[in-house]
């Protein structure tokens, strides 16, 4: 869950955007710029994807 | 967040990570690269503090950058900023620190109206439309039209698969090439014979190249704004960085008359493709200055010639049998005002290559 981009290589800018789109394709809700800027690591990403599908 | 201002002092590590990313070049940057960086960041005529290129450090090291030059522009009469983002690097190592998110969201979130690039790659466009940016089919679009098509067969050859035999075939093959391709322009029945245009030709100063701005306006709704001394700025910065081709030709043509019927700006790229920066025309002058201008292009050693797509040329440029394609570069744009993007949209815009980031190559 602490994991962050910099613990993973491929998790630049683009692998950032891709695994949004995924994560978008995957569970069909939508993230914003300020959700993608929010995603720092791997706690985050899953608190921001329970807010959305809590709603 | 380790986002800020371009200072004057980063120029040197900011030009190193330029030469470095961008140009795939060993060691520290040339003092020419830095001093160009300088006069495009720091010395431009439209300074403005609200919109500043960026740095992303690391540990105090610039690991980071994303070049704004602002621009004025107006939209239905009203003046509105736009910023042009370009000259994009990140080091290697600072990738997974998410710096180009980072440079991105804080450079649309400066206070421009709009947000405008338009060269970006496909990789670039994928990130900046996922960032909110639109991509800008109306003004993607270019036209080619190819003046020697043996010299051009050629050369596509050899940028498709670059090795010494495509190379060696070309060389080999340049005489027969010549010669086909004087007969492609001359011969009456072929399709790419140039015309010879009655026009008559002279240099393109800034005060008439002003007067053709406001006079040949189209009746667009979004234009970019421009007076003596920063369009003067601009065609020094492009002439002195010959960042797309050899020689800036500008040309205004005018009928026999007297009266000024068009113009053209292009880089001419003796051997290969010259890339025209703007050209405008009066309605009823569209083909002969067209044809001026391949004419130029031809004399100037120019294997092909290309431009964006304005709306308003698309049929004479058909008939002047280009070609169309979106490789070459996308326009990007970001704005909160949904009256801009739909001008640039519809291509209800007097924009050209002139008025982005694509004219501010540093020619390094």
């Amino acid at each position: 869950m602490d994991t962050v981009p910099t613990d993973i290589s491929q998790w630049d800018s683009m692998g950032h955007v891709t695994l949004a789109a995924s994560l978008e394709q995957q569970f069909g809700l939508t993230l914003d710029v300020d959700d993608l800027m929010a995603m720092e690591n791997v706690r985050e990403i899953y608190r921001i994807l329970q807010s959305k599908l809590e709603r | 967040m380790p986002v800020r201002s371009l200072n004057p002092d980063d120029i040197p590590q900011v030009a190193d990570l330029y030469w470095q990313v961008m140009r795939q070049r060993g060691g520290a940057s040339p003092v020419a690269l830095q001093e160009r960086m300088h006069q495009l960041y720091f010395r431009n005529p439209w300074l403005e503090s609200s919109v500043r290129s960026l740095v992303f450090t690391d540990n105090s090291r610039v690991a980071g950058f994303l070049g704004v030059v602002p621009r004025r522009m107006c939209l239905a009469g009203k003046p509105i900023l736009s910023a042009l983002g370009g000259n994009f690097a990140v080091h290697p190592n600072a990738r997974t620190s998410l710096a180009g998110l980072h440079l991105l969201k804080t450079y649309m979130s400066a206070g421009q109206d709009l947000s405008l690039t338009d060269s970006a790659n496909d990789v670039s466009r994928d990130l900046l439309e996922r960032l909110g940016f639109t991509t800008i089919t109306a003004f993607s679009l270019r036209w080619v039209r190819v003046l020697r098509p043996a010299h051009f067969l050629t050369l596509a050859a050899s940028r498709v698969a670059p090795n010494p035999f495509t190379n060696f075939l070309s060389f080999l093959s340049r005489p027969v090439s010549a010669a086909a391709d004087h007969f492609a322009a001359r011969l009456s029945f072929s399709p790419l014979r140039l015309t010879e245009s009655r026009l008559q030709a002279e240099d393109l100063d800034v005060s008439t190249l002003l007067q053709c701005l406001t006079e040949f306006r189209d009746g667009h709704s979004l234009w970019p704004v421009y007076d003596t001394d920063s369009l003067t700025w601009l065609l020094r910065f492009m002439t002195e960085n010959r960042g797309h081709g050899e020689e800036l030709r500008k040309v205004t043509l005018r009928d026999a008359s007297r009266r000024i019927v068009g113009w053209y700006i292009y880089a001419s790229a003796p051997g290969g493709m010259a890339e025209v920066v703007q050209f405008g025309a009066a309605r009823h002058s569209v083909r002969e200055v067209l044809d001026h201008l391949f004419h130029d292009a031809w004399n100037h050693d120019a294997v092909a010639i290309r431009g964006v797509v304005g709306r308003q040329f698309m049929p004479q440029l058909s008939e002047k049998n280009c070609f169309f394609t979106c490789r070459g570069g996308w326009m990007l744009a970001h704005s909160s005002a949904p009256s801009v993007l739909e001008a640039l949209n519809s291509g209800d815009a007097s924009l050209s290559r002139l008025d982005g980031e694509w004219c501010l190559a540093l020619g390094i």
